[in-house]
């Protein structure tokens, strides 16, 4: 069983390490297919590439700022709607929740929306990718199942004692709700991260686009022949350019993920288990 | 003695009496509603483009009316049907190795008794998870590209690669196993969690009873973890028409159009790429309403088997 598991692990590591090492390696090891796991005659020659010449920084900055706006204007909606929605003696409660489910089940599709947004003249804005995902009604109902599950007496008594919703939101349901915050944090920023094909649709000018794009671009859309050129003192084959532009964008990704590792677990049973 | 009577307040006034007693939480839900109406529910006047010749110059007002003309191109067309039959082709084959994997390879992570070892293997196995699928496209093209190292290892024992991005079937099982890779390790995590509630006293009794490892796997683990593994199947289900967009987008290629190209990549390369706008506008739905359809039906059997809801 062990020896199963290890194999399991492996499996998962290994593709990554094969990027990895192509990614560090010379142009002449990488022609000659001799690379496996692990770099052969050294080189950041690739990366170094990567990070001057061409716009990863500018999109790895665009990454950032659309994660964060995002995902905290995201969060704060999401937390005052969960929060509405969790008392069930408000009325029009089921109404409101019949239409986040119905946005959930029902899409008018790519093109709608793509007209719509150029009728609201966000086309080419970094709020075309920002904005439509701020709702996600089905974290809006994980986060909802959270807060019903503080007990009604906390709540009473804070009502009692004359708090108005806000205080009682801010000061107890929230400190108390810290685990479904965390979880869908999480999730709303790797989602908002990882999104490429928004930007795809409406970002066609260089400055706006995020990092998940400009790694389509290079991979998908970059020629199939090998190039000489020279950089650094090294040839760089569009090989070690595409593997060290694949490093380069899970690098982040991999940099939190440490850190991400402790919430994720218990938010997924706090979410799926519920039901 | 004379009853004095109350003036009764009226309905409308108890309603706004009502609203004015939690207004707060009618604010607050607001700015989700707005977000909804903007993003959501807004873009659906534009479906309209479904049932007119639409030209952009002309504006939605100004184009054609067709009625149902385009619905018919996708009745009539072949390539719609063909189109159709890869997605339910390539989501069932999905749901066929996804959806049972994760719990096995839960059922097998409990065994691990060593703890380093356990956490090491959750953390490895549940990273691909967080990539976006061009990534996971990247590392899949660089192994098993013309020149990766997979194809290094079968030519050195048949003399010829495999096209695995250029060949149909092939193309297929790229789609499979990367979605086993990215998938799998985040599946598991709610059957490990499912398997942590499972009442320790079950299998102390099974231990009493001279129940083995395997045993207690075949006739406790498994049958506690089936109802969650069908919750997991239908709600998958649900999204067998419209699923694996991302994925599909980022590894496919002109090569293997005809047997990979989903609904939703048709109707990108139709309405963006050939401008075809009011029949890709009519295929997308289409495609939104068998979806609904699904996810319905996906919803009555999951009732049905397990006697909640979803949501």
């Amino acid at each position: 069983m062990n020896v199963l598991a290890i194999i399991c692990g492996l499996v998962c590591l290994l593709p990554v390490l094969n990027v990895f090492a192509k990614s560090l390696s010379s142009a002449k090891a990488v022609a000659s297919n001799s690379v496996t796991f692990w770099p052969k005659e050294m080189s950041f020659a690739g990366w170094q590439y990567i990070w001057v010449y061409t716009s990863y920084k500018r999109t790895l900055l665009n990454s950032v700022i659309n994660t964060v706006s995002g995902t905290s204007i995201s969060l704060f909606i999401t937390i005052l709607t969960a929060y509405a929605l969790s008392h069930p003696t408000l009325k029009g409660r089921r109404f409101i929740i019949a239409l986040y489910v119905f946005s959930m089940v029902f899409s008018a599709g790519t093109l709608p929306v793509y007209f719509q947004m150029n009728s609201y003249h966000l086309l080419n804005t970094r709020w075309s990718l920002i904005l439509p995902h701020l709702v996600s009604p089905y974290y809006t109902f994980v986060l909802k199942s959270g807060f019903e599950a503080v007990p009604d007496s906390l709540e009473e008594a804070a009502r009692i004692d004359g708090a108005s919703y806000t205080r009682t939101l801010t000061s107890i349901v929230l400190p108390v709700s810290k685990a479904s915050i965390a979880t869908i944090v999480i999730f709303t920023a790797v989602a908002y991260w990882n999104r490429y094909f928004d930007a795809l649709l409406y970002i066609t000018k260089q400055p706006l686009k995020p990092l998940a794009l400009l790694l389509y671009e290079v991979i998908k859309l970059s020629s199939m022949e090998e190039t000489n050129d020279i950089i650094y003192g090294q040839r760089l084959s569009d090989t070690i350019r595409e593997a060290s532009m694949v490093v380069l964008t899970m690098l982040p990704i991999l940099a939190i993920y440490p850190f991400m590792q402790r919430y994720f677990v218990k938010g997924v049973m706090v979410g799926s288990v519920k039901g | 003695m004379t009853v004095i009577n109350k003036p009764r307040r009226s309905a409308r006034q108890r309603f706004w009496t009502y609203i004015k007693g939690h207004w707060e939480l009618y604010l607050f839900l607001i700015p989700g509603l707005v977000v909804l109406a903007m993003f959501k529910f807004a873009p659906m006047s534009k479906i309209v483009i479904a049932f007119k010749n639409f030209k952009p110059r002309r504006g939605i007002a100004g184009s054609s009316w067709v009625g149902w003309a385009n619905f018919q191109r996708i009745f009539e067309d072949p390539e719609v049907w063909r189109v159709i039959r890869n997605t339910l082709e390539i989501n069932l084959l999905q749901i066929a190795v996804c959806v049972p994997l994760p719990m096995l390879m839960a059922v097998m992570m409990n065994e691990i008794s060593c703890m380093p070892l356990k956490k090491s293997v959750q953390t490895m196995v549940y990273i691909p998870h967080f990539f976006t699928w061009v990534v996971v496209y990247s590392v899949f093209f660089s192994m098993f590209g013309g020149m990766g190292f997979i194809n290094l290892a079968i030519r050195k024992v048949t003399g010829d690669t495999v096209p695995f991005f250029i060949k149909g079937g092939w193309f297929r099982l790229m789609l499979i196993l990367s979605s086993v890779w990215k998938g799998t390790g985040w599946s598991t995590i709610v059957y490990l969690s499912a398997i942590s509630s499972i009442d320790a006293e079950i299998y102390e009794a099974a231990i009493i009873d001279g129940a083995n490892k395997r045993q207690q796997a075949r006739f406790i683990t498994i049958p506690s973890l089936i109802p969650t593994m069908v919750l997991m199947l239908t709600v998958r289900m649900g999204s067998v028409i419209s699923g694996g967009f991302d994925q599909v987008l980022a590894f496919y290629n002109p090569s293997v159009y005809d047997s990979a190209d989903i609904l939703g990549t048709f109707i990108y390369r139709k309405g963006i790429g050939q401008s075809d706008f009011s029949f890709a506008t009519a295929v997308g739905l289409f495609e939104s309403v068998v979806g609904l359809m699904f996810v319905l039906m996906s919803q009555f059997a999951s009732k049905k088997m397990t006697g909640r809801n979803v949501w």
